[in-house]
Order: structure tokens, then C-alpha cells, then sequence
């Protein structure tokens, strides 16, 4: 892949990966923090972190051996 | 429960671990390589459960499910913030393999000390590192031995669990290096993960009707505990302070940073990457869940670190899970202590004392193995003294150890970065982070990961503006890596 491509690609992770990570903060705190039900702030750092690993696991899958 | 069950159990577990670190020797070649990074040719399935048994240690069963005891659902959070973190192995992963296999890095702090020229940097991040990893593996070793006397009801006592894990340590590192850790690690987290997953099924189960009894237990019974901050412990600063330290942990930590090392190739470090992303979602689930079920089954304890030992001692839990839950938990403390005691030696060895060698590197080596025992005995006098000070710089090592944090991004993204730059920001770094400690100080109501954390960034951001960059090294080694990059598709 040119330099280019890979730079942009780079850069939209690392956004996405930054974003995602904030709300894993902000989204418990300030949005679910009256829900008292495992459907609220568990249930949604389960899913931020499914998220996490697929994304991380995509990111690998753009390497090759040579 | 009978002091003889406890002694069975755990000779069982050191036979078989025996046997596998005696096969690991087998095929074992020579030279400081072979022996600290088991030659960069471990398989992806190998690493992938030596890195999770290294990074996920007695603190999960016991810690985290005591942070959940007291705190609730924020413990899943904090500790799922943490596994995202381990996203930075995908970006850094492959930049230490590549630099490591060019260059022959053994050391992740050698690593610094030649991409700034600079050598005094290694010095100052290993020294860093065994003051704040030494405690660290001390507290595993205490662990090792509360679960022992707890579990016999006090008839076995606290020493004789601490030195049982010290020789185990010792005897799996010695024998074959990185090779025997990493096989020894892998049978151990297997026996982490299975043990912790039929225990939890088991008092789900059979005590608290199911996932579905447990969640409606917990929500008619303790509903603050499914938000945060909830009861409490959790509330936002604190939440950020245990947080933020915890997210960098995957390049802040050189027992862990070091295993980018290892890998035969891309590929196996993809499987790698793959297989602890999985092992600690499950285990994170698993720890917290064990911490909801212990509050609905033991509410009331004083201490949450009691959590964990309590409901093991408890009639709700039949005595051979009970004996299993102790070996799953004593494997957790002694693959996070021998690949700790296995990184601090290759610290001393290439950073402390970096002249030593020969072309062979023999005398490294043979070094390098008495330091292993002189840490394992350190770490053994400390354990025993059970000070107070021990636990603090303990509780400081994901703190302390983010001084190079900085200088690990600076390394492979600025080449502008300086050695006075890098050098400083761990000094500084680390004297904040012992004095914060130390002295309680929260400024501004923010834990010491925090202002460790924008202290050392200002300050190697700063001091790099204003002195002269190692260009020429910068030049080589952020060159080398573009190329590699462009040529491998490594975002």
C-alpha cells in the first residue's frame, strides 16, 4: 500500500479508537449513570469493548508477511 | 480445610509445571537471545498465553473482584479500558518487532537508549523499573501466601506460600529462560481461565439461579451497583486515576512490552494479538462476575481484598473447587513474578550494566541468571517484611512505570524528540509519581497516574523543544520503519 493510503487509514483509526475510548468515559458517566439495570452501563462497556477488539483485530488484518 | 489438601494440590501443579518447563529446555539453543527472547521464534498460541498469564496476575480473582465487592460495575469498566489499551499492540506491536529484529534490541529501555543515543536513558528506565516492578512482584508473592493460610484456616503459614512461589518462580525462569516462562505461562493460563469459568458457572448456578437470578439479585438488592458512580468508590476522578495509567499498560510495562520481541513473525504476533484480546475479555467478565456473586452470596465484609479468599472458604464452595480456585490463582501470581523477574534481569544486564559483555554475550547471560535469583530474594525480604511501604510502591507501578510512556511514542512518531527530552521527563516523572504517592496529595482532586501522566508529557515535550534531536539515529530508525511499514501495510 503508497504511504498515503496508509497514512490515511492510520489516521482514521486512531480517530475512530480515540472516539470510541472517550465514550467508554463520557456514555457511563453523563448518560447512564440513573440506569440501574445490567442493560445500561455494563451492558454498553461490553459492547465499547467488543468494539475495541474487532477494531484492533482489523487493523492487523491489513499487515502482510512481505 | 485440611492442610494436606492444600499441600497435594499444589505438588500436583508443580509436577506438571516441572515436566513442561523440562520440555521447554529440550531444543533449546544458546546465547542471550535464545535465552531472554526464546530466539523471536515464538509461535502465535504460545505468545498469545504467555502474554495473558504475564499481564493478568493475582489482581483479577482477587483485586477486581474486590473492586467490584465494593465499588460495582465500574470495576468492568475500568478493567475493559485497560483491555482496549491493548489496541496500542497493534500499532506498537509490530514497530518493536521490526526495530527489535533490525537493531537487536533485547530490552524495550535498550531500545530507547539507542533510538536517542543515549544511554543513560536505559539506565534511568530500568532503575525506574525495579523500583517500581520489585514491590510489584513482592505483593504476588504475599498473595500467594494469604491464599495458602487463608485456605487452611491458618494452620499453614503466610512464609511457607511466599517461598513456594519464589522457587517456583526462580526454577521456571532458570531452567530455560523465556522459553520455559512462556510454556509454564501457558499451561497456567489455561488452568486460569478454566478454573475461573467452571467456579463461577458453579455458584451461579447452583446458588444464585442462574446469569438471570443473579442480575435480577443484584438489581433488586444493590441497583447503585450496575451504574456508576454507584456506591461510591467510582466516582469520576477516581475512575480516570485508575484508568488512565491501566490504558497504557501494554507499552508502559516492560514484562509486557518485551514479549513484542518474541514472535516468530507477523503473523504470529496477529495470533497473539487474537488470543489475549479474547482470553481477557472473558476473564475480565469472569473476575467481575465472581465480585457480584460473592456480594449477594457474603454481603458485609470489611475489606473487599477479602472478597475473593472468603467466598472460596465458604461452605458455598465445595473443597476440591476451592483447592482448584487456589492453584488457578497462585498460576495467575507466579507467571506475572517469573516473566517480571525474567524482564528486570535483561534490564540489568543491557541497560544497567551494558559493558559487561562479550561477544558471546556469555557473561551477560551468566549474569543475567544470578540476578534472577538476587531479585527473587529481594523480592522474598520484602514479602516477608509485609511493610506498608511495599504496598504503596506497589499500587505506584502502573503509575511509575508511565514515566516512559513519552519517550516510547516520541521513539517512533517525533523524530524531533530528544535524549535530554526523554531523559528528564522519566526523572521528573518518576520522582511525581513517588512523591504523590506518598504523600496522599491529590491536586485539583487528580490520582497521581494523572499528573504523573501530564507532568512527564510536558516536560519531554518541552525539554525536546529546546535541545539538539539525535538526528542522524532519528533519521535511521524512523527511515527503517517507514519503509517496513509502507512494505508490510502496518497502519
Amino acid at each position: 500500500m503508497d504511504k498515503n493510503k496508509l497514512d490515511k487509514l492510520r489516521k482514521r483509526w486512531v480517530i475512530f479508537l480515540i472516539i470510541l475510548v472517550l465514550s467508554a468515559y463520557i456514555v457511563p458517566y453523563m448518560f447512564l449513570n440513573h440506569i440501574e439495570k445490567a442493560s445500561g452501563a455494563f451492558l454498553y462497556w461490553i459492547i465499547f469493548a467488543l468494539i475495541a477488539i474487532f477494531t484492533t483485530i482489523k487493523i492487523t488484518n491489513y499487515w502482510r508477511e512481505e | 480445610m485440611p492442610n494436606s489438601y492444600v499441600y497435594i494440590a499444589i505438588f500436583i501443579y508443580i509436577i506438571i509445571g516441572s515436566i513442561v518447563a523440562y520440555f521447554a529446555r529440550k531444543g533449546m539453543k544458546k546465547g542471550l537471545i535464545e535465552y531472554f527472547l526464546s530466539g523471536r521464534s515464538t509461535g502465535g498460541f504460545v505468545a498469545a498465553l504467555s502474554y495473558s498469564a504475564t499481564t493478568y496476575s493475582a489482581f483479577m480473582m482477587v483485586g477486581l473482584a474486590g473492586f467490584t465487592y465494593s465499588g460495582g460495575v465500574g470495576a468492568l469498566g475500568f478493567e475493559l479500558i485497560y483491555l482496549a489499551g491493548l489496541s496500542l499492540v497493534a500499532f506498537f506491536g509490530p514497530r518493536f518487532w521490526l526495530v527489535g529484529k533490525e537493531f537487536g534490541y533485547v530490552s524495550p529501555y535498550e531500545m530507547l537508549g539507542d533510538r536517542y543515543n543515549n544511554q543513560w536513558i536505559a539506565v534511568a528506565a530500568a532503575v525506574t523499573a525495579c523500583v517500581f516492578l520489585i514491590p510489584y512482584l513482592a505483593v504476588q508473592l504475599m498473595g500467594v501466601g494469604y491464599l495458602m493460610t487463608g485456605l487452611s484456616g491458618g494452620s499453614i503459614p503466610f512464609m511457607v506460600g511466599v517461598i513456594i512461589a519464589a522457587f517456583l518462580a526462580i526454577a521456571w525462569a532458570l531452567i530455560a529462560g523465556m522459553r520455559s516462562v512462556t510454556w509454564t505461562d501457558s499451561l497456567q493460563s489455561l488452568i486460569m481461565i478454566v478454573v475461573s469459568i467452571i467456579i463461577l458457572f458453579f455458584i451461579i448456578y447452583k446458588h444464585l439461579g442462574g446469569f438471570v437470578g443473579l442480575f435480577g439479585s443484584i438489581k433488586s438488592d444493590y441497583p447503585n451497583f450496575l451504574t456508576v458512580p454507584g456506591p461510591g468508590f467510582f466516582n469520576f476522578k477516581a475512575f480516570l486515576g485508575l484508568t488512565l495509567p491501566w490504558f497504557f499498560f501494554s507499552i508502559s510495562n516492560p514484562q509486557v512490552s518485551q514479549r513484542l520481541f518474541i514472535p516468530r513473525s507477523l503473523k504470529a504476533m496477529k495470533t497473539m494479538i487474537k488470543g489475549f484480546l479474547t482470553f481477557g475479555f472473558i476473564y475480565t467478565i469472569v473476575s467481575v462476575l465472581w465480585g457480584f456473586s460473592t456480594k449477594l452470596l457474603i454481603p458485609g465484609l470489611e475489606q473487599a481484598d477479602m472478597a475473593t479468599p472468603t467466598l472460596l472458604g465458604s461452605e458455598y464452595v465445595p473443597t476440591v473447587l476451592g483447592l482448584i480456585a487456589m492453584v488457578g490463582i497462585t498460576a495467575a501470581a507466579i507467571s506475572t513474578i517469573d516473566s517480571i523477574m525474567l524482564t528486570l534481569s535483561s534490564l540489568v544486564v543491557r541497560d544497567l550494566f551494558a559493558n559487561l559483555g562479550d561477544e558471546e554475550n556469555a557473561a551477560q547471560l551468566r549474569i543475567g541468571k544470578i540476578v534472577i535469583i538476587v531479585i527473587a530474594l529481594i523480592g522474598l525480604v520484602f514479602a516477608s517484611q509485609q511493610l506498608d511501604l511495599i504496598a504503596t510502591l506497589s499500587v505506584a507501578s502502573s503509575v511509575g512505570l508511565l514515566v516512559v510512556v513519552p519517550s516510547i511514542f516520541g521513539a517512533f512518531f517525533w523524530k524531533k524528540a530528544t535524549a535530554a527530552g526523554s531523559i528528564s521527563s522519566i526523572i521528573i516523572g518518576s520522582i511525581t509519581a513517588i512523591y504523590l504517592q506518598f504523600s496522599g496529595l491529590k491536586p485539583l482532586g487528580h490520582w497521581p497516574g494523572v499528573w504523573t501522566l501530564f507532568v512527564t508529557i510536558l516536560v519531554f515535550i518541552l525539554v525536546s523543544l529546546f535541545t539538539e534531536p539525535p538526528q542522524e539515529k532519528a533519521e535511521e530508525f524512523v527511515g527503517y520503519l517507514d519503509k517496513k511499514l509502507e512494505e508490510k501495510n502496518i497502519l
